[in-house]
């Protein structure tokens, strides 16, 4: 009975009906896709797991990761207020099909061979993985600390993309890179990135310096590492920083050690900024038990205050961590011969990032310094605390003379 | 007047600039006593012959001789306590009280402050009364009409107590009542004060009437000088000034425009005032006048200033103004035309 | 009328010239007070008073935060306000333009000039590594690197001076040389990293905080030695009211009146630029504001007058770019600016007086 009834529709109906069928066999189709590329990729197994190591993410907020069998997705944030602006990547493995890419993410094959880096914050990183055979292209040798990236710049294996301050576009396309690797600025270099994603390099902005944490900064590294397929060792070094942090924070919080009151930042013409309550820089001495009299404050940057209001407590405070540009005592006084009547002046406890710092050149800190939170923290914990860590000696920050 | 010295001979000048020769071999005085007026149309070169006389400029050819010295030898300093100076230039220190710009006159005698001393005081009083400028002495400069700041601009010379003053063209902005008040004062205070006064100027009449000396440009970049009155005589003042279609009438002392043929012939009778304004008018209407014998018509003028009458040919109608007789003589010639179509 | 010998230009008698004298000098007292009493920092008015008078106060902070930050602040303001002022009056005396100020020949562009070379050019980092091995730094290089950038323009404003004789033209030069070193500034601007550039901006917006006690010291003997030079060229001041001609007729050596005049400006402008940095807009307003409230064009009076109400309107300003009660500071250009436009507008709108004195 229903087969004469469905005999009996019209023909108009039939026609939709086989259309629809038609449809359905093109999906299935489609979706064999793989199975027909799969001729592309003779040696493509669907059903491995071509990750077995995984990263997993627990400070950044910068980023993440998710695996799938043979890509993993790569989401870049970037916090503006309070828009998260999200890029993300498709890397896939070498050798294996591209899955579907609705959104037209860019496509990275990895693991990458050869990555230009333009940020010396990257290169610790690489050189923690002992991947620098990878880079191919930095920005500058002037402002790089590391000894074998600079020995590697002479020897050729590593180009300038930036000697003069403006990327050259043409040596970076040259070169062949497969990703470059800048520093996501809300305005940086729009232009030059969007040429050199028009000759099919993919331009990855990384905020690590919007990380509030020592850590959240350090994981950045697991992202390089994520590039370049060494989840492996990443998960064992970080493991251990991650440790060994651990550790001085324990040492500190079982200590009956007094809080000192520290101040930051030095004036500039009649504003002085320092640090937020909630920034970086106070996060990190937090841990160290200080005493700041902006550690209410809420901002995740600097404060701008003005002269007097610093000076007050600039008289009191017992230490003064990051004094601007200035490298020693000499340079203090010549900013302005008010500061000798802070009492850290008359103590000689003013202390800088200089420690691995070359004038006219780089400053360590924002390179190997990045990857070694721990050494970093230890530096902080002892600048205030000397007595609980008797055998260090500052590596990252130095004290004026 | 009291003597008459000579304070300043130019020698065999020539002034003017590197490109240009402006106004060349003049032999000038000027001596104390006297009102002298450099007379010449605009752009014949009387701001570049003062500015050379007092300094400013270097001479072409020639030298001034300034109290017997080279009068670009003599200091600045030294030469404002000899001459002052009163320029066309509109002054515009409006804060300043008619009293201070006077009171600046004094600068090359005042301390190093500018103090007054009680002499100081004395003179400025002096100037302002000469100059009738008393009762401006504490308004603002900006307040007074141009005739007025004008003669304060000269009391601030007087001030200076200088033997010479030198004005160029002190009456440009000024009208006519004005005019002839600056004139007849600075003819005064030449006279009284015993200065030499240098005026340059463009208008004849005042010249004429106030001058002493008169330095009058010629035509051909010479200046020729004496009494006004001589030159007149001799011909120069016309030779100087004449034009195409002008001429001198030597009776009125004025420059006229050649008139054409006038056709009717008019002759006038009657008291003297009247009858020049009734030529006037007749002679602008195209009218000649002339005497009883070679007249068309005659016209008779009774009565005086006060109540005047005209009268034409011994008709019956008698004429209350100029304009009255203008019309009736009108009309008397187009009649005559109608009845004489020739 | 009764004249007295000691009336002067201004014809008034002499109660009437001490009058307004006392009635500034207790208003800038009265500012000069208060300037010290606001701050960020509360300090109770008690305290102040107990600092000048030599005991010793509760809080030895306050005492430090008086005597080491607002006080040599206040002075610094009443310097940089008067100097400027009078520097003013100068320039527009001189060149009989209302719009004329210390900076109009260049004076400051070439302070400018100066500390961009240190800052910008020089301010690369291994530059400003050598210059520190040299033994100079600090705040102390940018006021010298400031008054060789002022000479430097000087020089070449006075060798020009001697070829020139009108006066409009050497107002004219006077700025085109201004626009040559700006533009020069600006070039560098471009090319410097954006610390170097931040830095040097800062600078361009004046600070008053930023002078020690020591090198007030520097300041207050060159300011007082331009005060006092000003002073005496009064009489030239007043001569060139009626303009050039007439003044060289009455005897003034008008080069060297001019020569006179440009360099007691430039020490006038160009120390204040050196150690606050350029300051605007004072010197162009408070001449006008004196001789509108004074009613009178000579110098004899209106430079004392001009000093004090350019200390006072700077204290003003001082007070207001610290925003009392709250913590933020405003940069103290912007504040003169916008207190001084309007001033100059009511001026000219009020009283007209403006446009006959020029």
């Amino acid at each position: 009975m229903e087969t004469k009834r469905f005999l009996r529709k019209s023909n108009g109906m039939k026609k939709i009906q086989l259309v629809f069928i038609v449809l359905v066999v093109l999906q299935f189709s489609c979706s064999q896709n793989g199975k027909k590329d799969q001729s592309n990729y003779p040696d493509f197994d669907a059903t491995k797991d071509y990750f077995p190591q995984k990263i997993e993410i627990d400070h950044s907020i910068g980023f993440d990761v998710v695996y799938h069998k043979n890509f993993k997705e790569l989401h870049l944030f970037r916090h503006y207020n309070d828009v998260v602006d999200t890029v993300s990547f498709l890397l896939v493995q070498r050798g294996t099909p591209t899955p579907t890419n609705e959104k037209g993410h860019s496509v990275i094959q990895i693991p990458v061979k050869k990555i230009v880096a333009m940020s010396t914050t990257h290169l610790g990183m690489f050189e923690v993985l002992e991947s620098l055979e990878n880079v191919i292209g930095i920005e500058a040798k002037q402002y790089v600390s590391s000894e074998k990236v600079r020995a590697m710049v002479d020897e050729g294996k590593i180009l300038e993309m930036e000697p003069a301050g403006v990327l050259n576009i043409e040596s970076v396309i040259a070169s062949e890179a497969e990703v470059l690797i800048g520093v996501g600025y809300p305005n940086s270099q729009n232009d030059e990135h969007q040429q050199l994603i028009n000759a099919g390099i993919p331009v990855l902005l990384n905020s690590d310096w919007q990380e509030l944490n020592l850590l959240g900064r350090a994981e950045w590294v697991k992202m390089m590492a994520v590039l370049i397929n060494k989840e492996k060792e990443v998960n064992r070094k970080f493991g251990q920083i991650e440790a060994e942090f651990d550790e001085i924070i324990k040492v500190v919080a079982e200590s009956n050690v007094d809080s000192p009151m520290v101040i930051t930042g030095i004036a500039m013409g009649d504003a002085w900024h320092v640090s937020g309550g909630k920034s970086f820089a106070f996060n990190a001495m937090k841990l160290a038990k200080v005493d700041y009299p902006w550690k209410g404050d809420n901002s995740t940057g600097s404060l701008k205050l003005d002269f007097e209001t610093v000076y007050e407590f600039g008289l009191k405070a017992d230490f003064w961590i990051a004094p601007g540009s200035a490298r020693d005592m000499k340079g203090i006084v010549e900013r302005d011969t008010r500061y000798q009547d802070f009492r850290s002046f008359k103590t000689k406890s003013i202390y800088n990032i200089t420690g691995r710092d070359k004038e006219g050149g780089g400053n360590d800190y924002y390179e190997s310094g990045i990857i070694n939170p721990h050494l970093v923290l230890k530096d902080i914990v002892k600048i205030f605390h000397p007595a609980l860590f008797p055998n260090h000696q500052l590596v990252y920050y130095k004290q004026l003379n | 007047m009291i003597s008459e010295e000579t304070i300043l001979t130019a020698e065999n000048l020539t002034v003017g600039y590197k490109s240009k020769r402006v106004l060349s071999n003049l032999n000038l005085t000027l001596k104390t006593g006297e009102l002298t007026c450099l007379l010449g149309p605009n752009g014949a070169g009387k701001s570049t012959l003062i500015r050379t006389l007092s300094g400013i400029q270097p001479a072409l050819e020639g030298q001034t001789l300034f109290f017997e010295k080279e009068v670009n030898l003599i200091s600045k300093k030294d030469l404002a306590t000899k001459l002052s100076m009163v320029l066309t230039e509109k002054a515009n220190p409006g804060n300043l009280t008619a009293f201070a710009v006077v009171a600046l006159g004094r600068f090359p005698y005042t301390s190093w402050l500018g103090n007054l001393s009680k002499q100081d005081t004395e003179k400025i009083k002096w100037a302002m009364q000469a100059t009738g400028t008393v009762e401006f002495a504490n308004i603002h400069i900006a307040e007074l009409s141009d005739g007025e700041r004008q003669k304060v601009m000269i009391a601030r010379a007087l001030a200076q107590d200088t033997p010479v003053i030198y004005l160029d063209e002190p009456t440009a902005h000024l009208d006519l009542p004005n005019r002839i008040e600056i004139f007849h004062l600075l003819k005064k205070l030449a006279s009284e004060e015993d200065k030499a006064i240098l005026l340059s100027t463009h208008e004849m009449n005042m010249a004429l009437t106030s001058a002493d000396n008169l330095w009058l440009i010629n035509q051909d970049k010479t200046i020729s000088t004496g009494v006004p009155e001589d030159l007149v005589i001799n011909g120069a003042f016309e030779k100087a000034f004449s034009k195409d279609q002008m001429y001198f009438d030597y009776d009125i002392g004025e420059f006229k425009r050649s008139l054409k043929q006038s056709e009717i012939s008019v002759c006038l009778i009657g008291p003297s005032i009247l009858k020049k304004w009734t030529e006037r008018a007749l002679q602008r209407n195209n009218y000649a006048v002339v005497d009883e014998l070679h007249a068309d018509i005659t016209i008779k003028i009774d009565g005086d200033l006060k109540v005047p009458t005209w009268t034409i040919d011994k008709e019956a109608t008698s004429y209350k103004s100029i304009s009255h007789l203008l019309f009736a003589l009108e009309e008397k010639m187009s009649r005559q035309e109608n009845l004489n179509p020739s | 009328m009764r004249l007295s010998s000691n009336e002067g230009m201004s014809h008034n008698g002499t109660r009437q010239r001490w009058q307004p004298i006392l009635v500034l000098s207790s208003v800038l007292t009265g500012l000069f007070i208060l300037d010290l009493l606001l701050g960020s920092v509360k300090i109770p008015i008690a305290e102040v008073f107990k600092t000048f008078l030599g005991n010793a106060n509760s809080n030895e902070a306050w005492s430090a935060i008086i005597l080491k930050i607002r006080l040599p602040r206040a002075i610094t303001a009443i310097l940089a306000g008067a100097a400027l002022s009078i520097g003013g009056l100068q320039m527009q005396t001189l060149f009989r333009n209302p719009l004329a100020g210390p900076s109009i020949l260049g004076i400051t562009a070439g302070s400018s000039l100066g500390v961009a070379a240190v800052m910008l050019v020089a301010g690369s980092a291994t530059t400003a590594y050598t210059i520190r091995q040299l033994g100079l730094g600090g705040s102390w290089l940018i006021i010298i690197a400031a008054t060789v950038g002022a000479a430097l323009v000087l020089l070449l404003i006075l060798g020009l001076s001697f070829k020139i004789r009108d006066n409009v033209v050497m107002l004219i030069v006077g700025i085109m040389v201004a626009n040559i070193t700006i533009a020069v500034v600006s070039i560098w601007q471009y090319f410097s990293d954006p610390e170097q550039m931040q830095e040097y901006i800062l600078w361009t917006f004046g600070s008053l905080g930023g002078v020690t006690n020591e090198q007030l010291k520097v300041l207050a003997l060159i300011v007082g030695i331009g005060i006092i030079s000003t002073f005496f060229l009064s009489k030239t001041l007043n001569a060139l009211l009626l303009g050039e001609n007439y003044a060289q007729s009455m005897g003034l050596n008008i080069r060297r009146s001019r020569c006179q005049i440009i360099i007691v400006t430039s020490l006038l402008a160009g120390s204040i630029t050196g150690f606050c940095g350029p300051i605007g807009f004072v010197g162009i307003a408070v001449p006008h504001l004196t001789r509108s409230f004074l009613n009178t064009a000579d110098h004899k009076i209106l430079i004392p007058n001009c000093v004090l109400i350019g200390a006072s309107l700077m204290l003003l300003c001082d007070i207001i770019s610290q925003v009392p009660g709250s913590q933020t500071i405003l940069p103290i250009n912007a504040i003169t600016a916008m207190i001084g436009s309007p001033i100059v507008i009511w001026i000219i709108v009020k009283r007209r007086n403006l446009k006959a004195s020029f």
